[in-house]
C-alpha cells in the first residue's frame, strides 16, 4: 500500500546523496590530487518476490573517478605529478601505511622529505645533516646538495598501484588506504616495472570539472524536485482514501 | 448502486497500481541503464444488462429484452517494459560500456544470469570484471573476464585488450521482448537462451534512464485526479445509498 511513498523515498535519497557528493566535488575543485567521487543511481538483481518489486533506487554507487587531474608547474624542486595510475606511500603517525596522489613534497626542520600535510614516505627518506636543497629527477631519485656543495643521492621514491584503485577508501587529506576490493599495492619504482616515469617540477590539480558538476546537480535537483512531488501525491492518495467512509 | 461502488473501487485501485509503476519510474529517471514500465489502461468487458423477466412474445424461443449496457470500471492489464534505449552519456571512463543492441550478461556467486543494460563495471580485487554489487560479467566462452592490471581497451566488437594481447570477449545477447521479465531495477531474466550480438560496444559511454520526467509527471498528475474523481464518485454513492437506507422508509418526516 505504501509503495508509491517507499519508491519516491528511495528517489529522495539518492538525490540527496547525489547533491552531498556533488558539493564535496565542488569545494575540492582547488585540492592538490583530489580525485572526484561520481553518485550513480544503479539497479540491483534481484529474485522471488522482489523482481517485481516497485520500490525505486536500490543502489547509490559512489566511484572514485581515478582519472589524472591537469598538471601545472610548481615550484617546489621536490614536487612532481604522477603520470599514471599510481600512488606514493606515506607513514602516517599510528605507523600504518597511507598513499597519496598528491606528491607536493617538501622538507621538513629535520630533513625529512614529507607530503604538504607533513606525513613522513614511506620507505622514509632523509637529507643529510646540513642539506641546502634537494630536487628528484623522472625515475624518482632523490638528490641533496650537502653543505659542501656537493651532490649526493639520498635515495629513491616509491611509487604503489593497486589492482582496482577505485576500491581504495578514502582517509580525508588527499591519502587513501587499501581495502578488500583494492587490493594489495604492488611497489616499484618511476620508470621501471611498468610505473610511469614522474613529472618532476610539476604538480596534478583536482580532476574536479566545475561545469560537469553544476551540470549534474542541476540534474539531481530537479530529480529531487519531481521525487518530492510523487511522494506528495502518494501521500494525498493515502489521505483520500482514508476519507472514504467521511 | 452496488455495482457503480465497485466501479468507483476499480477505478481507484488501477489508479493506485498505476501511480505506483511512475512513482518507480521517477525515482529511477537517473538509473543507469533503467527501462521504465507502461501500464496499459483497459475498461473490464462491458455486461449485457437484460430484463429478467422474459418477454411474453408470441415467439417459440423467448428472448430476453435487451435494455442497455453498463460499465465494470477499470483495471490494468498488465505493465510492460519499454525497452527503448535511454540517452547516452560520455564518461570517458574505462570500464563504462554501452551498447546499441542487445544485453549485457551478468552471473551471480549462486550460478544465476541476469541481463542488463547498465554498463557500469569495475574490477574487483582479484582483476574480475565485476558490476557494482559484485555480480561476474560474463565473456563470450560463458565464463568470468579478468582483467590485467593497467589500461584495457574495449573495442567496438566487445573485445578486450591489454596493450595489443586480447584479454577477453564480452558476451552480448539479444532477446525478443516477451522472453523477458524484469528482476529489479534494470535488470532482467529471460526464458530463452538469447541470440549473440557482435558489435555496438561503446566504451567510455554509459545507457540512461528511459524516463523522462516531464512525461512520467503529466501522467502522475492525470492519475492523481482520475483517482480524485474515483474518490467522489464513491462517496457519493454511499452517500446516496446511506439517504436509501435511512430516509426512504421513515414515517412522517
Amino acid at each position: 500500500m505504501t509503495t508509491i511513498l517507499a519508491a519516491a523515498a528511495s528517489g529522495m535519497y539518492h538525490q540527496q546523496l547525489a547533491i552531498d557528493t556533488i558539493a564535496n566535488n565542488v569545494a575540492n575543485v582547488n585540492t592538490e590530487g583530489f580525485k572526484r567521487v561520481r553518485p550513480l543511481a544503479q539497479g540491483q538483481p534481484q529474485t522471488g518476490e522482489l523482481a517485481q518489486a516497485k520500490l525505486g533506487v536500490a543502489l547509490t554507487t559512489l566511484d572514485r573517478i581515478v582519472a589524472p587531474g591537469p598538471v601545472r608547474t610548481a615550484d617546489n624542486p621536490l614536487a612532481f605529478a604522477i603520470l599514471d595510475d599510481a600512488f606514493v606511500p606515506v607513514r602516517l603517525p599510528d605507523g600504518t601505511t597511507a598513499y597519496t596522489r598528491a606528491a607536493l613534497l617538501r622538507t621538513d626542520a629535520a630533513g625529512n622529505v614529507v607530503t604538504p600535510h607533513g606525513y613522513l614516505l614511506d620507505p622514509p627518506l632523509v637529507l643529510p645533516e646540513g642539506a641546502t636543497g634537494a630536487r628528484v629527477d623522472a625515475r624518482g631519485i632523490v638528490t641533496a646538495t650537502g653543505a659542501d656543495g656537493n651532490e649526493v643521492e639520498v635515495g629513491r621514491i616509491t611509487l604503489a598501484r593497486f589492482p582496482n584503485p577505485q576500491g581504495l577508501l578514502a582517509l580525508g587529506e588527499g591519502l587513501f588506504a587499501p581495502s578488500a576490493n583494492s587490493g594489495d599495492a604492488v611497489l616499484g619504482a618511476p620508470g621501471e616495472d611498468g610505473f610511469a616515469a614522474i613529472a618532476p617540477g610539476m604538480a596534478e590539480g583536482s580532476n574536479v570539472d566545475l561545469a560537469e558538476e553544476l551540470t549534474n546537480l542541476l540534474i539531481a535537483q530537479r530529480a529531487y524536485s519531481a521525487t518530492v512531488r510523487a511522494f506528495r501525491v502518494g501521500d494525498d492518495m493515502l489521505a483520500a482514501a482514508t476519507k472514504l467512509t467521511a | 448502486m452496488i455495482k457503480g461502488l465497485y466501479s468507483a473501487y476499480t477505478s481507484m485501485e488501477a489508479a493506485w497500481r498505476y501511480q505506483e509503476i511512475l512513482a518507480d519510474n521517477i525515482a529511477n529517471a537517473t538509473t543507469v541503464g533503467f527501462k521504465r514500465e507502461v501500464a496499459a489502461a483497459q475498461a473490464l468487458p462491458s455486461l449485457v444488462v437484460a430484463q429478467q423477466e422474459p418477454v411474453p412474445a408470441p415467439l417459440p424461443t423467448r428472448i430476453q429484452q435487451v435494455i442497455g449496457q453498463v460499465g465494470t470500471g477499470q483495471f490494468l492489464a498488465e505493465f510492460q517494459t519499454d525497452f527503448s534505449a535511454g540517452p547516452w552519456k560520455q564518461t570517458g571512463e574505462e570500464l563504462d560500456l554501452a551498447l546499441e543492441q542487445g544485453f549485457f550478461v551478468v552471473q551471480s556467486p549462486t550460478g544465476e544470469r541476469f541481463y542488463t543494460r547498465d554498463g557500469r563495471f569495475g574490477r574487483d580485487a582479484t582483476g574480475h570484471l565485476v558490476t557494482s554489487t559484485g555480480l561476474f560479467v560474463l565473456g563470450a566462452d560463458g565464463q568470468p573476464i579478468t582483467l590485467p592490471p593497467g589500461r584495457v581497451s574495449v573495442a567496438e566488437d566487445g573485445t578486450i585488450r591489454a596493450g595489443d594481447a586480447v584479454v577477453g570477449q564480452l558476451l552480448v545477447l539479444d532477446f525478443a521482448p516477451g522472453e523477458l521479465e524484469r528482476a529489479g531495477p534494470s535488470y532482467f531474466t529471460a526464458q530463452g537462451a538469447g541470440t549473440p550480438v557482435v558489435g555496438g560496444v561503446h566504451q567510455g559511454y554509459l545507457e540512461l534512464s528511459n524516463a523522462q520526467l516531464t512525461e512520467e509527471l503529466t501522467t502522475l498528475l492525470a492519475v492523481h485526479r482520475a483517482y480524485q474523481a474515483s474518490q467522489t464518485v464513491l462517496a457519493t454513492l454511499d452517500g446516496t445509498l446511506e439517504r436509501a437506507a435511512g430516509e426512504l422508509g421513515r414515517f412522517g418526516g
